[in-house]
């Protein structure tokens, strides 16, 4: 780890005018579980780390109208036993509960999670296949970018230098939907071989699928959708063979590559494996809502 | 025996409040006053000559105190074959080989001095594959002046070379009978081939010391090692000082698992105090830890099994091939030792083994818990199910037909003694209910259950000296050099002390480990503390009573040899109410009229024979086996090669629990480092680099990943030893021996598929499946 200068603003405002000054030579402390990582590997080597765990406001599950939504600085393990998360989308509490240990999830954050783009990432494939959108700020303003088009390459984002994460926000599903998340891996706890999260929403007469959303975690340079897998299953009726041939379009769309976690091959096996699974429990799930 | 009060009942470990408030000292705990911090600079290159270091822009920095290369050291080698200087000196052999060395005034500064050091290296051509570094026109031969080394000189029978194949560090032979014919007059034989990955001990504690040139003249080192005797003689030689201006510290260490050798660590801190004349601290990072501490040794094992129609073993022939790795480190002590683990389980009419260990351009590897005798158990119980399988025999009942018993004589021609090998097996398999059929496979998850059997010998021969003063007020201090790594022995020697003054522990304080103070010892290796340093404070106890009832004797007008002592009190053995209380004996200034202090001393040599260099045939080659039995019950999921660990179970014969409940700790110990040599653990190391030196990518076990603790089994069957003290005899290292192949058995019986490669991962177990099927890949 290299030395650097730590800074603690007391509030946004003043986080925002620290990172517009030092931009790229700042990097944002949160729960640290990801930044101390990169720092010790040398993968960042930041002048300035600036904790944002003073600012107030950031911390919270809140149920809108609409969806709900989650500030950066909630940790994984206040989102894992939120009864709110566990009522609306129960898939986001599972993929809560496997992300790393428990000590890990007692400091580690949301906002911190997403903004480091880890393509096995446990939250991302859920919150794509939610839908759901990043609220960001800045000294200069505010915008929204979905889920889908915050990773953009291996650990980098959409985020400016002067940007900071302030909020994940989820919109509710409609009747009839359902959602599943699973990450296969080596060890409990470990980041994953593959992980599938899959999102249905059924016809309410028929049986029959009306979309699905696909996202797939670990097997590419980030998190990622697989949108020709989510795409087959429109307008079919939801048997095995049509979730079958989607786990099979999931695992050509995975973009894997050899680790100590597993080869190409048997990734994408897993994909397909799990994409499987997923359907068929999203679809149970969306069955009974 | 007679009735005991402190052995064998659960001892709270005298050191528990210690640690878990943060209170005990580790080596890293120790900061001096003006001292500085070391680091080493590394080679980027798996084989190279060195051309030029050039360390001047290192020196400019403010900041560094001292800068040190190959050039600057002695040229004394270290290792039983002495094979590796402190620092490289003209030529690096593997990836991350220190070539130089710096110490300044913080570890940041440290840091970037090494890196500010510019080395030029000429690459040479470079060997991983040991079974290709063996043969006779290697691509490099690694040691060019092997045959001018010097060897250690400690009583182990000496060591052969092969002049024709340069990289062999040891070929180790046993013979016994005459194989071929055993395999002419069995009715099946089978061969087949076996291998193991490298592995990290996973210390909690990264290597580390601080070294100290005093005002006195004397060179003190606080290291991280297992053997401070032992190290301390290197330093001796190494540095060119006297042994008695060379003091060793050990304080507790985070953990041992036979990770401790690094005295190449201490050196370099050495040499840089010696310069500065300054403390200096140096510390591992974990990366370096991965590099540079010599763990498990890969292995591949060759195995060929003769038998009978009715199961029994006819003829076994062996061949195991040791990555040893660029340095030979203890390399040749587990080409030795490894045999044991099935010369010590079987009846063997006719045997045969041969053990190369081969240098190589990988990372040193060293003694690992189990020191090689897991890999062979890895084999042999994978080859013993086998066989069964195809005489259509039970494979424990197999086993039940060729376990040598007492006062049996083994392939090395030792007779057995003290064999709890059988009861460890009927135990275990009344644990996991063999012979019931597992619940009914859902899906595509299917159950097994497997058993193993094994066993690990103490090296005989060695020495250990123990001391305990009785101090004014009775108290009792015992001082030894056993190593406190966490796995109790201090807890066991104060045991030990209380026993036998009819004390309790909190009348005992252990002092350990200094060898300024404490006296010599062999070292924490190859589980011999309870049974030697055992041996040594029990006898230094009876000597110091020897001299305290003779002191009584006169007061009492009692024959000595009348006299018994407990609670801190001397009495007439049948008279009780006669007698006197110990501070009794002191003046009241604390010191004794005659003899000032009371100290009795305690030498425990364990006995040894000569061995034949040619068949490795001995009357005692062993100090003693500890033998043991696991069981394991897994669910295997078909579809993505997962195994659950169900059930897993371990039973181990200790010869007597002194402490059980620390007995019980060591076999969850076991439990889990067989585990992840199972199914996760692999150090992978391609073209000499470690490509997961870290816990991120290394995959050992963690607590979410053992079975519930209603689901393991933590069993004795302990076999008293005649020369162990109450019997007791030394276990752990075995504990994970038989968890490997106890698994693979289960992976085996759940699927109908074997693995032959550890560990047995998912990708693994899917491609056998495949093939099976005989489908080119995964489904």
């Amino acid at each position: 780890m290299r030395p650097f200068e730590y800074l603690a603003p007391k509030d946004l405002d003043e986080a925002c005018s620290l990172l517009s000054k030092h931009r790229d030579e700042a990097k944002i402390l949160s729960g640290g579980q990801s930044l101390v990582a990169l720092l010790r590997q040398r993968l960042v080597s930041p002048a300035y780390v600036i904790d944002i765990r003073r600012v107030p406001g950031l911390d919270y599950i809140r149920e809108d109208k609409d969806g709900l939504s989650i500030g950066a600085l909630t940790t994984h393990r206040t989102v894992e036993t939120s009864p709110a998360v566990a009522k609306r989308f129960p898939m986001l509490a599972e993929a809560e509960h496997r992300l790393a240990h428990r000590q890990v999830r007692n400091w580690g954050t949301i906002g911190g999670n997403l903004s480091h783009a880890d393509p096995g990432g446990d939250l991302a494939p859920s919150l794509i296949a939610l839908g759901a959108v990043i609220k960001v700020v800045s000294a200069k303003g505010k915008r929204t970018v979905p889920v889908a088009e915050f990773f953009t390459d291996y650990l980098v984002t959409v985020l400016e230098p002067d940007e900071i994460l302030v909020e994940v926000a989820i919109p509710y599903l409609k009747a009839g939907s359902g959602g599943a998340y699973h990450k296969e891996s080596i060890r409990a706890g470990d980041r994953p071989i593959a992980a599938v999260a899959a999102v249905v929403s059924l016809d309410g007469k028929a049986g029959v699928i009306k979309s699905a959303r696909i996202a797939l975690g670990g097997v590419g340079l980030t998190p990622l959708e697989a949108k020709e897998a989510g795409k087959s299953l429109a307008g079919k009726k939801a048997t095995a063979g049509v979730v079958l041939e989607a786990g099979a379009i999931a695992a050509r769309e995975a973009q894997p590559t050899a680790d100590v976690e597993g080869s190409v091959e048997y990734k994408r096996h897993i994909v397909g494996l799990l994409t499987r699974d997923m359907l068929n429990l999203a679809l149970t799930r969306a069955q009974s809502k | 025996m007679t009735e005991l009060s402190v052995i064998g009942k659960n001892t709270l470990r005298i050191d528990a409040l210690d640690k878990v408030t943060g209170k005990a000292k580790y080596v890293i705990d120790v900061m001096l006053p003006g001292m500085l911090y070391g680091k080493m600079l590394r080679s980027p290159h798996p084989h190279a000559r060195i051309i030029n270091i050039d360390t001047s822009r290192a020196a400019r920095l403010a900041g560094v105190k001292a800068v040190i290369t190959g050039r600057d050291i002695s040229p004394e080698r270290l290792g039983f074959i002495r094979d590796r200087t402190v620092l490289a000196i003209d030529r690096v052999r593997f990836i991350g080989e220190p070539v130089a060395a710096v110490a300044a005034v913080t570890r940041e500064l440290a840091e970037e001095a090494a890196g500010l050091i510019r080395v030029d290296y000429e690459p040479l051509p470079a060997v991983f594959d040991p079974e290709e570094a063996m043969k006779p026109n290697p691509a490099a031969v690694i040691h060019p002046e092997l045959l001018k080394y010097a060897l250690h000189p400690l009583p182990f029978p000496p060591y052969r070379f092969e002049p024709d194949r340069p990289n062999i560090l040891i070929h180790r032979h046993v013979e016994h009978g005459d194989v071929e014919q055993g395999f002419k007059e069995s009715d099946l034989v089978l061969e087949d081939r076996f291998s193991a990955a490298p592995m990290q001990h996973c210390l909690m504690e990264p290597h580390n010391c601080v070294a100290q040139m005093g005002a006195d003249g004397i060179l003190t080192v606080w290291t991280t090692t297992y053997w401070a005797h032992w190290f301390k003689a290197e330093v001796s030689r190494v540095m060119g000082l006297p042994p008695s201006r060379v003091r060793v510290i050990s304080l507790y260490i985070g953990g041992n698992f036979g990770g401790r050798t690094t005295p190449h660590l201490g050196l370099t801190a050495a040499l840089l105090a010696l310069k500065t004349q300054q403390p200096v601290k140096m510390a591992f990072t974990r990366e370096e830890v991965f590099i540079d501490s010599a763990s498990r040794e890969p292995m591949v094992l060759y195995i060929k099994d003769g038998v009978k129609k009715d199961g029994t073993l006819v003829a076994r022939e062996m061949k195991a091939i040791i990555n040893a790795g660029a340095y030979s480190s203890l390399i040749v002590q587990i080409a030795r030792s490894s045999v044991f683990a099935t010369v010590g389980v079987y009846r063997m009419p006719h045997f045969k083994f041969d053990a190369y260990a081969v240098a190589t351009n990988e990372p040193p590897y060293g003694p690992f818990i189990g020191f090689g005798g897991s890999h062979i158990v890895w084999a042999v119980e994978n080859h013993m199910d086998m066989l069964a399988e195809k005489l259509e025999m039970d494979p424990l009942e197999m086993r039940r037909r060729n376990l040598l018993k007492e006062a049996d004589e083994d392939v090395c021609g030792q007779i057995n003694h003290s064999t709890g090998a059988r009861e460890c097996l009927d135990k275990m398999a009344g644990w996991i209910e063999w012979g019931t059929t597992p619940p009914l496979p859902s899906g595509s998850w299917k159950v097994g259950k497997g058993v193993a059997q094994g066993c690990r010998q103490t090296i005989a021969g060695t020495t250990s000296v123990a001391a305990v003063k009785v101090h004014e007020d009775g108290a009792i201090e015992v001082r030894h050099s056993a190593h406190e790594v966490g796995q109790g022995c201090n807890t066991t020697m104060a045991q030990i002390a209380a026993e036998e003054f009819g004390a309790t522990v909190d009348m005992v304080k252990v002092v350990f480990t200094d060898t300024a103070i404490t006296p010599f010892e062999f070292g924490t290796v190859s589980m011999r503390s309870t049974f030697n340093t055992g041996n040594a404070v029990q006898l230094a106890c009876q000597d110091a009573k020897r001299q305290l009832f003779a002191l009584a004797s006169a007061k009492l007008g009692v024959p000595a040899e009348g006299l018994d002592i407990r609670d801190n009190r001397i009495y007439v053995k049948g008279v009780p109410e006669r007698g006197l209380r110990v501070p009794e004996l002191f003046t009241p200034l604390g010191y004794l009229v005659k003899g000032g202090e009371l100290v009795g001393n305690g030498v425990f040599t364990c006995p040894i024979s000569s061995e034949d260099i040619n068949t490795g045939q001995g009357k005692r080659v062993v100090a003693y086996l500890s033998h043991g039995a696991n069981a394991a019950e897994v669910a295997v999921n078909t579809e993505t090669g997962e195994v659950k660990l169900l059930r897993l179970g371990g039973c181990y014969d200790m010869g007597r629990p002194i402490n059980p409940k620390a007995c019980e700790a060591m076999i969850q110990m076991g439990l889990a480092i067989g585990t992840g040599t199972a199914l996760t653990e692999e150090m992978v190391v391609r073209e000499g680099r470690i490509v997961n030196p870290n816990f991120m990518d290394y995959k050992a076990p963690m607590a979410m990943d053992m079975p519930s603790t209603d689901r393991v089994a933590y069993q004795f069957a302990p076999a008293p030893h005649r020369e162990g003290p109450y019997g007791a005899k030394g276990f752990a290292e075995n504990t994970p021996v038989p968890v490997a192949p106890a698994i693979g058995n289960a992976v085996y019986h759940a699927i109908g598929v074997r693995i032959k490669d550890l560990p047995i991962t998912k990708e693994k177990i899917l491609a056998a499946l495949a093939a099976k099927a005989g489908r080119a890949s995964a489904p």
